[in-house]
């Protein structure tokens, strides 16, 4: 039989003089020496995490700092005129505060203004991504989507930036400034439609103000609807009675919806505060023109009638000689001659006459006139000055027929 | 039964130990190169401020180069450079120990250089500080040699992790340049460091990417082509850096080695010069890179930084400083890549990406043409992008990259930068396992080496009274050349006795390493004078011995005798 050794330390079995269990713990504590110094490498790694944590705070803090500076820069060369430095300048902004929407922005816009279309829009539509509800992005898509002609591209921003978040003050006025925006964008691209209901919303949610009403009225004007061109006009006129520009207006939304003596009334009251040349005074001529030369005017004496019926004849029967005397072949022009015979052979007849023409007879013989002039306009071109004064009598008394 | 239990504890607290002991490494990697990072951001801000005049920019990188170039000539001199090269000397050479001060001294000097607006990258220093760390645990805590040489590529690969914010490509990056060995045993540890020290990275700097990089489409599969294209010009591109950084650099190790200490203010002050011009190759100039990427900047400005950089970086590290080439690398490809962009953009505009998109395709070129590391710079780029699309453009590219910058220019940068300082990594069959007899089995210790003032006579005279046909010539067992008596009789017929021998001794030889198994033993033997040196790996002037035909046949014959136990003559 063999006797087992055993060893002195653990009493455990020994083989071939080793006691295994013995080797085992001494290995394990070479080991576990090891672990006060592990300890002690956590703590040390803990320490530096703190300082790298200090440190990343303070350089984000001085590279937010930097890009301020850079920031204010850059706004300065944009508002100079100093675009491209401004990019440049927003660029390092950026560099040092990545997310800081307003650099980008600002970056954003001044490649608006440098025509960089392209990476603006790049850089919008970033932007976009992370705040799609931002009016002030969307705005500057909308705006950079016209400017390159894509009005329908256009659009759905200028919607978006109306009806988006707005940060500020002032935040109506803004909304009012997009909306008029929108409305001289339509206009300019003649989509009437879209713009007079965006007039109309305009309106609705514009305070009751003088300049306002009287811009709201010129857009109206501008749209077509002189009905309510002239409606703003007169309340632009109730705060501000004496305003040239809105009684110029007011008399121009008269003379569309053809109330000749309205829009005199309003042309004279811009006329004697100063609105004296250019369209104003044009209007004012042809109104006069209209409200005096019309024979079919209610009120008139006969011989007044008469009067005004032989003038337009003779103004008739001038145009229908200069416009002869072109010399253009053709079925109008021969229908012009029949006409001016025609007309020549009535100021005869109303000249012999001792009896003046009555109502029936006037109003036959104005419809003479107007068709020389109409016929007039086919042959020679549209007509000025107291020629179309006649016809818009014409179209005013007999336009329907 | 009490002691298996014991043991099997130990083997698992042991492992357990070694885990622990990487996820350590790899937040004190990510700890430094987080903290590399803002030093140099802090530093840079402090040299230059937000808008230096031309004088500043001029003296700054000049002065400042002057006091780094001091510190790397007289403290740390293993700090030159990029340190991906040193760290893998390191891990192949040195059983992975670096010495304590190396990585203080790379992170001062590191910061210095770059800091003061050298065209040098973050990354390879940082490599080169968490391996350093690594090393100086792995003493404190006594680990076996292997363990302690391990822990070197894991912690490149989790400062890396942490430098670039890519723990895929870091790992890659360790395995395939450190390590040189896709099949590592250490793929698991590289891992949990290099996650580790991403973590910590990210929970100290934000969950921001380094770029900010456009959604990517491939629009059109001809537009293959143009990748194809931008896969040529970044191969050249590459040839061009690579080349361009060993001439100059070989340039300047041609200077007396007491002007080392000033060389970096010799590249200081060009680089100071360039920087008045082009301002934008300052540093790492990552946010260029950015600009690049999101397509901001103009061809003419693309081509001109490209240029720059090139220059700049070429000047910046062959001149001595310390930092690496990979951001160099990225900011040449963005700028290459945005260009060949720009051209295809404007000729196809609808069938085409946006440059910015050829910049990133462009940066995973010239990775895998100058660093060779064709498999990290695919998942470096994949995870910045997080695009699968971006896969195909991006092999195209790199591969054509790769393919023209190996074909001529056959060593990888980083093993060329390494021999020029006489450093010599081991190759695959080297570094093979496969039990094969060794060169310092064959080679003899005992050698006659020539002194290098001998004169031609004298050495004839050697040659005639030992019958030997080649010599090594050097002093004190530092190796110049080799000599052949064909050469020394050459010598004497035409009257040049009484000159010198190393005037007429071969400086290009094959030699051999410790190492090398026999076939290479043979392989180079065969192209020798005769005679084949055995150089140390570390410093390939410092001969160990030499192989001569004959020491062959005596292995084999003692192998032989050693195997059969004859004494019998083979």
């Amino acid at each position: 039989m063999v006797e087992t050794q055993i060893c002195r330390s653990c009493a455990g079995p020994l083989t071939s003089g080793v006691c295994a269990t013995c080797t085992a713990q001494e290995a394990y504590r070479e080991i576990h020496k090891d672990i006060p110094l592990l300890v002690l490498l956590s703590l040390l790694a803990v320490g530096l995490f703190l300082v790298a944590k200090m440190m990343a705070n303070s350089e984000k803090r001085m590279e937010e700092r930097v890009a301020g500076i850079w920031y204010a820069r850059g706004s300065s060369q944009l508002s100079s005129g100093n675009v491209e430095s401004a990019i440049g300048s927003f660029r390092r902004a950026i560099a040092g505060d990545r997310d800081n929407r307003k650099f980008a922005l600002a970056l954003a816009d001044a490649l608006l203004t440098g025509n960089h279309s392209v990476e603006a829009r790049e850089a919008l539509l970033r932007l976009r991504e992370s705040d799609p509800e931002d009016a002030k992005i969307n705005l500057s898509l909308a705006k950079l989507e016209a400017n390159s002609g894509n009005i329908s591209d256009a659009l759905p921003f200028y919607q978006n930036a109306l009806y988006g978040r707005w940060t500020g003050n002032r935040v109506d006025q803004r909304r009012q400034e997009v909306r008029l925006e929108l409305i001289h964008l339509l206009l300019d691209h003649d989509d009437r439609n879209r713009a007079l209901s965006e007039l109309l919303i305009l309106g609705m949610e514009t305070p009751q103000n003088a300049v306002a009403d009287a811009e709201i009225a010129n857009l109206f004007l501008r749209a077509g609807d002189a009905q309510h061109a002239l409606t703003y006009f007169e309340i632009s006129l109730r705060a501000d009675p004496r305003n040239a520009d809105s009684l110029a207006g007011a008399g121009d939304a008269a003379f569309r919806l053809g109330d000749y003596t309205k829009a005199l009334n309003y042309l004279q009251a811009a006329m004697d505060r100063g609105r004296d040349s250019g369209p104003p005074k044009q209007l004012f001529d042809l109104t006069q023109t209209v409200v005096s030369w019309d024979p079919l005017q209610p009120q008139l004496s006969k011989s007044e009638r008469r009067a005004r019926l032989l003038r337009g004849l003779d103004q008739a029967l001038r145009r229908a000689s200069s416009c002869a005397g072109l010399n253009v072949s053709g079925e109008e022009t021969s229908e012009l001659k029949s006409l001016q015979a025609e007309a020549e052979k009535t100021r005869r007849a109303i000249q012999e006459s001792r009896r003046p023409p009555d109502s029936d007879a006037v109003r036959s013989e104005f419809q003479l006139i107007y068709q020389i002039e109409e016929t007039a306009n086919k042959v020679c071109g549209d007509a000025t000055g107291p020629d179309l004064g006649l016809i818009l009598i014409g179209r005013r008394h007999l336009g329907a027929q | 039964m009490r002691s298996y239990d014991f043991a099997q504890r130990l083997r698992v607290r042991e492992s357990q130990m070694f885990i622990f002991i990487t996820i350590l490494i790899g937040v004190f990697a990510g700890l430094a190169a987080v903290m590399f990072t803002l030093s140099i951001k802090f530093v840079t801000l402090f040299f230059f401020g937000i808008d230096p005049s031309p004088l500043r920019v001029l003296t700054i990188p000049t002065a400042i180069s002057f006091v780094s170039g001091i510190l790397l000539w007289k403290y740390f001199p293993e700090a030159r450079g990029s340190g991906v090269p040193q760290t893998e000397a390191a891990f192949h050479l040195n059983q992975g120990q670096i010495r304590a001060r190396v990585p203080f001294g790379k992170f001062v000097t590191g910061v210095l250089c770059i800091g003061c607006g050298h065209s040098m990258g973050r990354e390879g220093p940082s490599v080169q500080i968490g391996a350093g760390l690594a090393s100086i645990i792995g003493r404190w805590l006594h680990l076996s040699p292997a363990r302690a040489r391990n822990l070197v590529p894991v912690a490149a690969a989790a400062a890396l992790g942490a430098a670039f914010n890519t723990p895929i490509a870091a790992v890659l990056f360790a395995l395939e340049e450190i390590i040189g060995d896709m099949n590592a045993v250490l793929l698991g540890s590289a891992v949990a460091a290099s996650v580790t020290a991403v973590v910590v990275e990210r929970s100290i700097l934000g969950n921001n990417p380094v770029f900010h990089v456009p959604a990517y489409h491939l629009f059109n599969s001809m537009e293959l082509v143009a990748y194809a294209g931008l896969g040529i010009v970044g191969g050249i591109l590459s040839l061009a850096f690579s080349q361009g950084l060993l001439r100059v650099r070989a340039f300047f190790l041609r200077w007396p080695v007491k002007t080392r200490w000033f060389q970096p203010a010799v590249g200081g002050l060009f680089i100071g010069a360039l920087l008045i011009f082009v301002p934008q190759v300052r540093g790492v100039g990552y946010e260029f890179v950015d600009q690049a990427l999101s397509g901001s900047l103009l061809f003419r400005t693309m081509v001109i930084l490209c240029i720059a950089k090139l220059v700049a970086t070429i000047i910046s590290y062959a001149s001595g400083n310390a930092g690496g080439i990979f951001a160099p690398t990225l900011y040449l490809g963005a700028m290459a890549g945005g260009s060949v962009g720009f051209l295809v953009h404007r000729f196809a505009p609808l069938m085409t990406s946006s440059p910015g998109a050829y910049a990133l395709v462009g940066m995973g070129a010239l990775f895998a043409g100058i660093i060779r590391a064709p498999l990290t710079s695919v998942f470096m780029i994949f995870e910045l992008t997080q695009d699968y699309q971006i896969f195909l453009p991006l092999m195209i590219a790199n591969m054509l990259s790769f393919v023209i910058a190996r074909h001529y220019q056959s060593k990888p940068l980083y093993r060329a930068l390494l021999e020029q300082d006489n450093v010599h990594l081991p190759d695959v069959r080297a570094r093979s396992t496969f039990p094969s007899w060794r060169a310092h089995e064959i080679m003899t210790r005992d050698f006659k080496m020539v002194p290098s003032g001998a004169t031609v006579a004298t050495v004839a005279n050697s040659f005639v009274e030992d019958g030997l046909k080649c010599l090594p010539v050097g002093d004190n067992d530092s190796l110049i050349g080799l000599v052949t008596w064909g050469q020394v009789q050459t010598a004497m017929t035409t009257g040049l006795g009484d000159k010198p021998i190393s005037s007429i001794a071969t400086r290009n030889f094959p030699h051999a390493h410790s190492d090398h198994p026999i076939e290479v033993v043979l392989e180079r033997l065969d192209k020798s004078p005769g005679l084949l040196p055995v150089v140390d790996r570390n410093a390939t002037g410092h001969l160990n011995g030499v192989i001569t035909p004959q020491d062959v046949t005596r292995f084999v014959e003692r192998k032989w005798r050693d195997r059969t136990g004859s004494t019998a003559e083979v």
